[in-house]
């Protein structure tokens, strides 16, 4: 049985350069949102394992990222969360860190970017492709 | 004060390091994100566009930081410098000057694209290269000679 994923981005190159990345490593991208707002939506509906998300989008319906992530975290705590951002600020890092996410990537991918993620995503759910 | 951004960062338009990592990861994946640049930046351009004739700084930095991610893609980075410019004036609300860096990130945008056509076509392993000597043309001017301040990527 595959691991599902739910990636919340706004940028189409980014989203479509995670799921890439998720599903080489035998996830299953059920959902993709845009904005924060829909992502949780997706979330509440989807359930999914793993959900990757952008620290920067357009704030829509005045759900921003940050509120989100503490939304998901507080509903699902034992939901596993990627942190994405092209902000490389310390601070920024160290708060989503210490409330909880798995890990923070920054933008833009590479393979050695990734290659952190990855190894935590396989400890994280052994059965995924070694 | 005005920055050059082409002394400030490596003037290839695009990295081939970034390209050859995207091609690694499948040619499908690359081909897929050319097109998707040359579908998107137009629209991400006129909306950066839209938020500097209103003036509003929030939607400059938003739609900036957007290019400067796009361009990141690719390690587009004159692109990302300027974009990058355009989003700090969104930041610190202060968008004077830069309807001309609007105007060179636009230009900026079509070398882009043109390397990243490149790319996409199959071509000789000799060929495999966007410094093209003599090839300066790209640099300034859009495929009909539009004057960068008039230059848009086309659809």
């Amino acid at each position: 049985m595959t691991t599902s994923a739910l990636i919340i981005d706004d940028s189409p190159f980014a989203r479509k350069i995670i799921r890439h990345h998720l599903v080489k490593l035998g996830f299953r991208v059920v959902g993709e949102a845009e904005n924060a707002a829909q992502g949780l939506r997706l979330f509440r509906e989807l359930k999914p394992k793993l959900v990757t998300l952008d620290v920067m989008m357009p704030e829509r319906e005045g759900v921003g990222s940050l509120a989100v992530f503490r939304t998901i975290r507080k509903e699902a705590p034992a939901a596993v969360m990627v942190v994405v951002s092209a902000i490389p600020f310390e601070k920024t890092r160290d708060t989503f860190l210490n409330e909880g996410a798995t890990a923070y990537v920054i933008k833009p991918f590479s393979q050695f970017s990734f290659e952190p993620v990855r190894q935590k995503l396989q400890r994280i759910f052994p059965a995924l492709l070694a | 004060m005005d920055t050059d951004f082409h002394d400030a960062v490596n003037d290839a338009p695009v990295d081939q390091n970034a390209i050859q990592e995207l091609r690694d990861e499948g040619e499908e994946l690359l081909s897929e994100l050319v097109e998707m640049f040359i579908d998107e930046v137009p629209g991400q351009l006129a909306t950066l566009e839209e938020a500097l004739a209103k003036g509003d700084a929030g939607a400059v930095r938003l739609n900036a930081h957007t290019l400067k991610g796009t361009g990141g893609n690719f390690g587009a980075s004159r692109m990302q410098a300027l974009a990058g410019a355009i989003e700090e004036k969104g930041r610190s609300r202060s968008l004077d000057g830069t309807a001309a860096t609007f105007a060179q990130l636009r230009a900026e945008c079509v070398r882009v694209r043109e390397a990243l056509e490149a790319v996409r076509r199959p071509q000789p392993p000799a060929a495999r290269r966007f410094s093209v000597p003599g090839n300066q043309g790209l640099r300034n001017l859009s495929r009909d000679g539009a004057p960068p301040d008039k230059q848009r990527i086309p659809r």
